[in-house]
């Protein structure tokens, strides 16, 4: 079990898959910064202050890790980077959760009203972070450009 | 260890002058600084008018709340005020039902206004009962169940820049 998940491929799998999944979730919050902002302040968790800063910035941590893990460069560092931002959150959705707060979960897309159980999203969220914890801990890459470097 | 550090600051410093960027160049960009109305701000809950009846008027909202739901997307915000302010500038999305001349909309605007629509109503703030006569008005002569008055109104909603229709005053 334990050689099947630290297999090279499985591990590149999610690395892809994550990866994708994160540069899809940012294009919408990048072309639409204001209604991703609205959107963030309706968790009533940030203060009102550094929430455009936070709709700003987000997206593009968002896509560049994403792109990272993608083309398996830096790719831990950016693992990292989107493991804490999972677990950010993970906690804003269960403060959410915990308040009863109207909230639309900004994941994908600044437009749909589409609403889910809140409690689905924190599922899918943590289940990501197993597979961050994957990707971190394999010391063997498949089609990486950090495993490029080292070779040559 | 210090290599990921590195490398974690790098990526963090180029997200930061991509966001730049794009926010000096995109169409929908928002201010650096939010000006978002706070929960825990009081500061316009004095916006009441004075022939505002706790005991039995509907309930009033404070701005984040009026905002919360505008947000929702399931209220329709009804503008209290004359055509001519409606047309100048309105909550996005507003109807507009004037109650000094409302005989003369009504009619036009009922089909817009269900029986069980949830109606947030709203004008220009603390010099005007517009919202409230309107409310009452809608409560007792036509039924409706589900009124609450937004005081901050116009005034409130454009000072913190919030969705319109139209142009913020000057």
């Amino acid at each position: 079990m334990n050689r099947f998940l630290t297999n090279k491929y499985l591990v590149f799998l999610i690395r892809l898959a994550i990866g994708i999944v994160f540069v899809y979730a940012a294009l919408s919050k990048i072309t639409h910064p204001d209604q991703f902002a609205r959107i963030i302040y309706n968790y009533h968790i940030l203060p009102g202050g550094v929430i455009n800063l936070f709709a700003l910035f987000l997206p593009w941590i968002e896509i560049l890790c994403g792109f990272l893990l993608i083309i398996g460069f830096w790719h831990r560092s950016a693992t990292a980077i989107l493991g804490g931002v999972t677990i950010v959150f993970i906690i804003a959705l269960s403060v959410a959760l915990f308040r009863g707060v109207n909230i639309e979960c900004g994941c994908f897309s600044t437009t749909s009203k589409a609403k889910g159980p809140v409690i689905d999203l924190i599922v899918r969220d943590t289940i990501m972070l197993v597979g961050f914890a994957l990707i971190f801990a394999a010391n063997k890459t498949f089609f990486a450009l950090d495993g490029l470097r080292r070779r040559f | 260890m210090i290599k990921t550090i590195l490398q974690i600051v790098t990526i963090g410093l180029v997200a930061a002058l991509l966001a730049v960027g794009n926010n000096l160049v995109n169409p929908n960009k928002v201010p650096w600084i939010g000006n978002w109305p706070s929960l825990s701000d009081n500061t316009d809950s004095v916006w009441v008018s004075p022939s505002y009846d706790a005991k039995s008027d509907p309930p009033t909202l404070r701005l984040a709340e009026a905002f919360d739901r505008f947000a929702s997307k399931t209220y329709l915000f009804v503008d209290a005020r004359e055509p001519e302010e409606y047309q100048l500038g309105h909550i996005e999305g507003a109807i507009n039902l004037p109650f000094d001349t409302f005989d003369d909309h009504w009619a036009q605007v009922e089909p817009l206004l269900p029986k069980d629509a949830k109606i947030v109503t709203y004008c220009s703030g603390s010099e005007c009962d517009a919202s409230l006569m309107l409310a009452r008005l809608l409560i007792q002569r036509y039924g409706y169940k589900n009124i609450e008055i937004f005081f901050g109104g116009w005034p409130a909603w454009t000072m913190h820049k919030l969705p319109i229709d139209g142009a913020y005053d000057e």
